[in-house]
């Protein structure tokens, strides 16, 4: 947790908590800080945490722009893709979302600008959490398609930074890390394309760099064609996305049938990564 | 004697001309500087998107300019020889540039390029104008006095 880029009054109050324990910061313009803790929501105070929003420090404007001042090295035009797609990630992997005004222009979305919030995803790695996976997204000797669902914030990335440590050292792997959260993930057989979208690592990386399987995180609706178009190559695909269930996923128009072997459903118990179902390609249940 | 005496009174007032005339010297350089950075970071935010601290790390020319960008944040001087008006229009370059999106600092940026092009025109002329005046004056001075003295 990257504590220097929240103003010293925050960050005084941020050292005192455990950091392993803190899983989100909800930064809002005009209110007090917010903060997942022990999965448990508090406000941030002087003395570290309360359940009362009273006596807390409210957040003000001058707040928000030193942390986005902070999180781009004072250099926000640099970052102005990322801020078009509603983020920024800090040098650790922590992921920002932020709220704010969206400025248009005939060819789309400019930037966001009078930011309101910024809503920290803090990334936490848990050793082995994907080792009870891996022995069903495997099949005589090679990896399957695998498709990882859950709703934001049971673990999906988590699992997949960890599966990608996992997997046999023969498997050539080749990270989409679309908003930086890979940034400490790194190995002997593991390459990264960073800041990109799925459709350029489809027709850039996959050409380019060989592997025998990719990563691709949280797929939205216009990635299931380059996901497509990979797994049609002969690549492996392991992937996350967000759903509920199998019927929630199935349902979704965007969905294509067939493309994965495996689905692997997380459980939200509070604790990232617990698997609560994993199906076979024809939504079949493996237990 | 006296002629020799007079003789250095005359050098010591042409080198007082040339250090008084110094700071537009100095003036002129921090505008060029000034307008040459700024004419840099428009091209870097418009296609390198280097960070704010690289491109002043890299920027080469060293001088005043450089030691102030880098370090007004920290101890807000700058040097003697700028205007207020002047010291105010770099703060406020200084405490807004790189926290405003690409669109609205390359906006600032352009709009503020035309002004430091106009600052570093008006100090050249100031230099070619008030430089030589100086060394000129100082000279005379000397003269005078190698005058009063013989």
């Amino acid at each position: 947790m990257i504590y220097e880029i929240f103003p010293p009054s925050i960050q005084n109050a941020l050292k005192k908590l455990n950091s392993d324990k803190i899983s989100e910061i909800r930064v809002r313009k005009g209110f007090p800080i917010t903060i997942k803790y022990d999965n448990e929501f508090y406000f941030i105070s002087d003395k570290g945490l309360s359940g009362y929003a009273q006596n807390c420090a409210v957040c003000t404007s001058g707040d928000i722009e030193y942390i986005i001042t902070a999180m781009t090295d004072n250099s926000l035009y640099a970052f102005n893709e990322r801020l078009k797609e509603g983020f920024l990630t800090c040098g650790d992997g922590t992921r920002c979302g932020i709220a704010g005004e969206c400025v248009y222009d005939k060819n789309g979305i400019v930037t966001v600008k009078n930011i309101t919030s910024l809503i920290f995803r803090v990334p936490h790695e848990i050793v082995g959490c994907s080792k009870k996976i891996i022995p069903f997204i495997r099949k005589e000797g090679r990896i399957l398609n695998t498709l990882i669902v859950s709703p934001p914030g049971f673990g999906k990335t988590t699992i997949l930074k960890d599966l990608v440590k996992n997997l046999p050292q023969r498997e050539q792997i080749l990270i989409c890390d679309e908003r930086g959260e890979f940034v400490n993930v790194q190995g002997k057989n593991l390459d990264k394309i960073a800041y990109s979208s799925k459709e350029y690592v489809f027709e850039c990386g996959i050409r380019s760099l060989s592997p025998s399987v990719v990563v691709f995180d949280e797929l939205i609706e216009k990635d299931w064609l380059a996901v497509n178009k990979t797994v049609l190559t002969g690549v492996k695909v392991i992937a996350s996305a967000h759903g509920y269930n199998a019927e929630t996923l199935k349902k979704n128009e965007y969905f294509i049938d067939g493309i994965f072997e495996r689905y692997v459903f997380l459980r939200g118990s509070g604790h990232a990564g617990l698997i609560e179902r994993i199906y076979d390609e024809n939504f079949k249940e493996i237990k | 004697m006296r002629l020799f005496f007079g003789i250095i009174c005359c050098f010591i007032c042409t080198v007082f001309g040339i250090v008084l005339s110094e700071k537009y010297v100095k003036r002129c350089k921090f505008f060029k500087d000034f307008s040459c950075f700024n004419k840099r970071l428009i091209s870097e935010v418009s296609f390198g998107q280097k960070r704010l601290s690289e491109i002043i790390e890299d920027f080469s020319p060293d001088g005043d300019f450089k030691t102030s960008i880098s370090k007004f944040s920290s101890d807000n001087v700058l040097p003697e020889y700028l205007k207020a008006d002047e010291k105010a229009l770099f703060a406020d370059y200084v405490n807004g540039v790189g926290k405003k999106d690409k669109e609205t600092q390359l906006k600032e940026l352009n709009e503020l390029n035309v002004k430091l092009s106009g600052l570093s025109d008006l100090s050249e002329i100031e230099l070619k104008k008030y430089r030589p005046l100086y060394i000129k004056l100082g000279f005379l001075t000397g003269i005078a006095i190698l005058i009063m003295v013989i």
